[in-house]
């Protein structure tokens, strides 16, 4: 895959690089970092550590083969660290997560998710436990393949594939479930 | 599922991701903390060098000048000491840096000790100076970007259920940002003075915020008069120390396997075949970490109702204060008690997800789910189905 072996821009100073990897990446890494936490606050946070993980390994950048893939693994390592760091955190991470989905006073992405199939699809997929929620993001949002996956999470190829199907089936239990309760 | 799932980047693209989310304010974010990295990286070698040229500078005069008799250098002790108390007060803030250095992710708890008691400016116990309140506060903790938060609540018998007080500590610009950008508390707020700052207050919400120009306060919980006389109790004068911020020391837990865990499980694979709102499960996805002292066991179930969670947990801390159950049940508001022979079961809410609690021995329990995904009932039965043996 292309961004696998993107580089970053010409070393043209610390300061604009950072700027330019912002630019860059800013926002992706914040959706990823969102699809594990469920929560923008946290996901914000996280990217911020990420950058200035990143800025600190400035001097050493050009030794990395594969700098968008670098990136995205460092992010996605950060949020599993907030996730398993502390019990406090997780509590605090689900309880968001079920206001952002179920608050009397919706948020906007709430108001936007309120209606539709995509918008099932979408809930759907963010109530899946992380183990199968990140391989489904990945490989259908990000567009992956099971074995860039792979190397990115640190597990082989077979588990990719499995852990894609059995949350298909999970997903597909309750998105049933809720065409039922809607009917 | 293929075929809906193959729609996934769009459908994502429509609606949760619909909004740009990293802006101006996020980069201006990243740039402040790598700043404040290198400036941390610079501080101990330059300031190395400014107390050698201190040093040999000093030590020249020294010498030049004579004089080093014992008078004199009690002398210059004396000077010494005196400048000291100057120094630990910290100088005027630039308005950009907090007096305090926080290098912890936000919200991460921290602990409540001495150094942090003699900073806050709340009282941490307001029984000693009203008289109708009478319970025992919850108190927690946690970091921020450029500070913290300490929020005590207390519960009591009225609408609110509760008296709350909360301080937050920042850097003065962030604390300036947020007065600019506030949204109002309610329709009916308005602007009031507390010993010369600014503070806002609505009867309707039976709530009144506070800035200084370190710290912002949020009262919340009583009727207007009580709400001042609660408010004129917080040393709005106080000046920010520079003191250290330690994470909560068993916050720091590590994922384990559930064989890893030594303590009783009170939660097994096969729990959900003794409660009859999750008998439709299949066994729960779980998981288990554990630190000094404490373990934490969660079951993940889905709700027959709307197929989301439904988390049972299992705490045990050696200690058996609770903190780490208490901690996470600060914000949530008691809508019910259960006394029962063995156990005194909570039922509470946050406004969106009911929360059932129960203490025994060591241990502690919680269920979690949100208002659409269980009732009070089925939280209840639950924590009843928990067999204490």
């Amino acid at each position: 895959m292309e961004w696998l072996e993107a580089r970053p821009v010409s070393k043209v100073g610390k300061e604009a690089w950072l700027e330019t990897i912002m630019e860059e990446y800013g926002e992706n890494l914040t959706r990823l970092s969102y699809s594990y936490l469920r929560d923008w606050g946290m996901a914000e946070e996280v990217v911020q550590d990420v950058f200035v993980k990143i800025y600190k390994q400035y001097d050493t950048y050009e030794e990395m083969g594969a700098f968008k893939s670098w990136i995205y693994r460092i992010t996605i390592n950060c949020c599993k660290d907030v996730l398993r760091s502390s019990l406090l955190k997780r509590i605090v991470v689900q309880s968001q997560f079920f206001q952002f989905l179920e608050s009397k006073e919706k948020t906007p992405e709430a108001l936007i998710m309120t209606k539709g199939e995509d918008a099932e699809l979408v809930k759907g997929v963010l109530a899946l436990p992380v183990k199968y929620r990140e391989v489904i993001l990945l490989f259908y949002f990000e567009e992956m393949s099971n074995r860039e996956i792979g190397d990115l999470i640190g597990v082989n190829e077979n588990t990719v594939k499995t852990r894609l199907s059995r949350g298909r089936e999970k997903l597909r239990l309750v998105l049933e479930r809720s065409e039922f309760d809607g009917r | 599922m293929e075929d809906k799932l193959k729609n996934l980047r769009s459908a994502m693209k429509q609606t949760v991701f619909a909004e740009q989310r990293f802006g101006d304010q996020q980069k201006r974010m990243i740039r402040h903390k790598v700043k404040a990295e290198s400036n941390m990286r610079h501080w101990w070698p330059s300031t190395l060098s400014i107390i050698f040229v201190v040093f040999f500078l000093g030590f020249g005069v020294y010498l030049v000048s004579g004089e080093h008799s014992p008078s004199n250098n009690a002398d210059n002790l004396k000077t010494e000491k005196i400048a000291e108390p100057k120094n630990a007060l910290g100088e005027e803030s630039d308005g950009s840096q907090s007096a305090i250095q926080v290098d912890l992710a936000e919200d991460t708890p921290i602990e409540i000790n001495e150094e942090l008691r003699a900073n806050l400016s709340i009282p941490l116990n307001l029984r000693d100076e009203l008289p109708y309140v009478n319970a025992k506060p919850t108190v927690a903790a946690t970091a921020h970007k450029t500070g913290y938060n300490v929020s005590v609540y207390y519960p009591i018998e009225s609408d609110t259920h509760q008296i709350a007080l909360v301080e937050n500590v920042e850097a003065p610009d962030l604390i300036a940002d947020i007065l600019v950008n506030r949204v109002p508390i309610a329709e009916d707020e308005q602007e009031v003075e507390m010993n010369g700052h600014t503070a806002f207050y609505s009867e309707d919400q039976k709530e009144m915020h506070i800035f200084t120009k370190e710290r912002y306060f949020t009262v919340f919980g009583a009727e207007k008069e009580k709400l001042f006389e609660i408010a004129s109790l917080i040393d709005l004068t106080k000046p920010v120390a520079a003191i250290a911020i330690k994470e909560l020391e068993f916050a720091n837990m590590e994922t384990v396997e559930l064989t890893e865990i030594e303590e009783k499980n009170y939660i097994p694979v096969d729990f959900h075949e003794r409660v009859e709102f999750l008998q439709a499960s299949t066994q729960p996805i779980t998981l288990a970490s554990k630190g000094e002292g404490v373990s934490w066991i969660a079951n993940h179930y889905t709700s027959p109702i709307t197929g989301f969670d439904i988390v049972v947990e299992q705490m045990y801390e050696a200690s058996g204060e609770h903190k780490l159950a208490t901690h996470s049940l600060s914000s949530k508001d008691l809508i019910s008690t259960i006394e029962l022979e063995d156990r005194t079961i909570l039922l509470m809410t946050d406004g969106q997800n009911y929360t059932g609690y129960f203490a025994e021995g060591n241990y502690s329990f919680l269920v979690t789910g949100d208002e659409d995904s269980i009732g009070l009932e089925q939280v209840e039965e639950i924590l009843r189905a928990i067999e204490l043996k």
